[in-house]
């Protein structure tokens, strides 16, 4: 099923200040290379309805100037922003939760 | 501005229900909690991981291989891209199970081992327990499955650790973490297993001389997050900055509470998943505090007035909290102990770095270790290396 203009998989970039911790001993936590496994960009799996409504709104954007939801309005010009500009899609952090918490907002 | 991390690792308690009865045990484990989540509630839980970025679940307990359902939901989680590890006391580690381990896909399987034979059967409560234990960890080896063991280091069994290591070496294993006693649950009430400042200190001295050597042949030794901070005692890679709970990780509870860190007690629940999903749990404001909202003037005494405050928050949360009723106020970090005991830093300082020998000796030596190259472990009182 495709996602239109957003692919199907959207990274988000996290923050340095949170990277650079030592994360990897814990009580009770089993304990390898993980901090190896953990770089500066991080892979989110949304559901389907984070798709399918993020994908909506940038694409009115992009085809139709529609402004979007203004709890959304950043997320979508930035993803506008890359997709116009040719680049892969990526969401800050922020933008993310953003995004996830308006469509977590709205009624099934 | 809001929180902006996720909880890329995932602490799960599958269940408090134990066969052992442990005498160091800080979740006092036993009998499972009440209501804990059923199959269908932690299958649901699991689908609520991937949107948060979850990179990593570690399943404990208890002892995570009671719960009856442990392989659907470790292999729920897996189908989900996310790596799994599974901590054990070694008793379930049956044929049967090491098979089943390997088929979900579980990546490491952490096995307590706390000392040698003596030791450990007498801490755990079980004669013969450890001889039971290895030939479990000799099983997953065999079977491909990679093991670590955790260690849970105390007064009793500080003096081990060097014959541990040749032990754990000689049967395959490759990563040790060396967690130092916790004085909650039963271990609160077991003072013999304390560690004193001079012991606390020599186990700093036993990890900066063997971690870099151990690292050299392949083998990992890995402190827990109560164990540092900022002295010649420690690595300087990676630095410590602080406890990470409820900044990049997150603990979940048999009965579906949330903590930052499945060691902190109980008042330091954060939320329920019966009542909310973990999203909202993990993204309200004012949630797990004691990191996100951190500031100096929260330290508590030990460490409100260290140069190094800022970046390291006051080390261990729940050290901090367990021996102190503070937040912020680690009371073994090594530069404290350091201040407050000098003459302990010292003699742990010429452990670590004795100008002739090339392996830490602790201040009560052991016997010549056995040679566990030619020794089997299920025969370890057999040859003397040297003798």
């Amino acid at each position: 099923m495709s996602n239109g203009i957003l692919g199907r998989r959207p990274v988000f970039i996290q923050r340095e200040s949170i990277l650079d911790r030592r994360i990897w001993v814990y009580y009770l936590v089993i304990v390898d290379k993980l901090a190896n496994q953990l770089g500066p960009v991080l892979e989110a799996r949304p559901d389907e309805r984070f798709y399918q409504t993020f994908s909506k709104h940038v694409e009115a954007y992009v085809k139709e100037g529609k402004a979007p939801p203004k709890a959304i309005e950043t997320p979508v010009l930035n993803a506008a922003d890359d997709y116009l500009a040719g680049r892969d899609i990526s969401l800050r952090a922020g933008d993310y939760i953003a995004v996830q918490n308006f469509v977590r907002g709205q009624k099934t | 501005m809001s929180f902006e991390g996720f909880p890329c690792v995932v602490g799960w308690e599958l269940t408090l229900a134990c066969n052992l009865r442990c005498r160091h045990c800080a979740s006092a484990a036993g009998l499972p909690r009440k209501n804990e989540l059923t199959t269908e509630e932690a299958l649901a839980l699991c689908d609520q991981f991937p949107p948060l970025a979850v990179q990593e679940v570690d399943f404990t307990g208890g002892e995570p291989l009671m719960r009856p359902d442990w392989w659907r939901i470790a292999a729920r989680v897996k189908e989900l891209g996310i790596t799994t590890r599974i901590v054990t006391n070694g008793l379930p580690l049956a044929p049967s199970t090491v098979a089943r381990i390997r088929e979900v896909g579980i990546s490491t399987v952490g096995v307590s081992l706390d000392g040698l034979e003596a030791t450990h059967d007498d801490i755990r409560v079980l004669p013969g327990l450890w001889r039971r234990v290895l030939a479990g960890i000799q099983r997953a080896v065999d079977g491909g499955v990679q093991v670590g063991v955790i260690t849970a280091v105390n007064a009793r069994n500080l003096r081990e650790l060097p014959a541990l290591l040749g032990l754990l070496e000689s049967i395959g294993v490759r990563h040790w973490q060396l967690q130092p006693n916790l004085p909650r649950g039963r271990s609160g009430e077991a003072p013999d297993l304390a560690l004193s400042d001079q012991e606390f200190l020599e186990l700093g001295a036993f990890f900066r001389t063997e971690q870099p050597k151990a690292k050299a042949r392949g083998f990992d030794i890995v402190p827990a997050d109560s164990l540092g901070y900022f002295t010649e005692l420690d690595l300087p890679e990676p630095p410590w900055r602080g406890c990470h709970a409820g900044l990049f990780a997150v603990g979940i509870l048999s009965d579906g509470k949330v903590k930052g860190c499945l060691t902190m007690p109980d008042e330091m629940i954060e939320g329920d998943l019966r009542q909310d999903d973990l999203w909202d749990i993990w993204f309200r404001d004012g949630a797990f505090a004691y990191t996100r909202q951190f500031s100096v003037d929260k330290m508590g005494a030990n460490c409100r007035d260290c140069a190094l405050a800022e970046q390291c928050r006051g080390g261990c949360t729940s050290m901090s909290y367990v021996c102190t009723d503070k937040l912020h106020n680690d009371p073994y970090c090594f530069l404290g102990i350091q201040k407050r005991n000098p003459q302990a830093f010292q003699t742990a300082i010429s452990m670590a770095f004795p100008e002739e020998r090339d392996s830490v000796m602790l201040s009560d030596p052991l016997p010549p270790s056995p040679c566990w190259t030619c020794a089997p472990w299920a025969g370890f009182a057999g040859r003397v290396h040297g003798s």
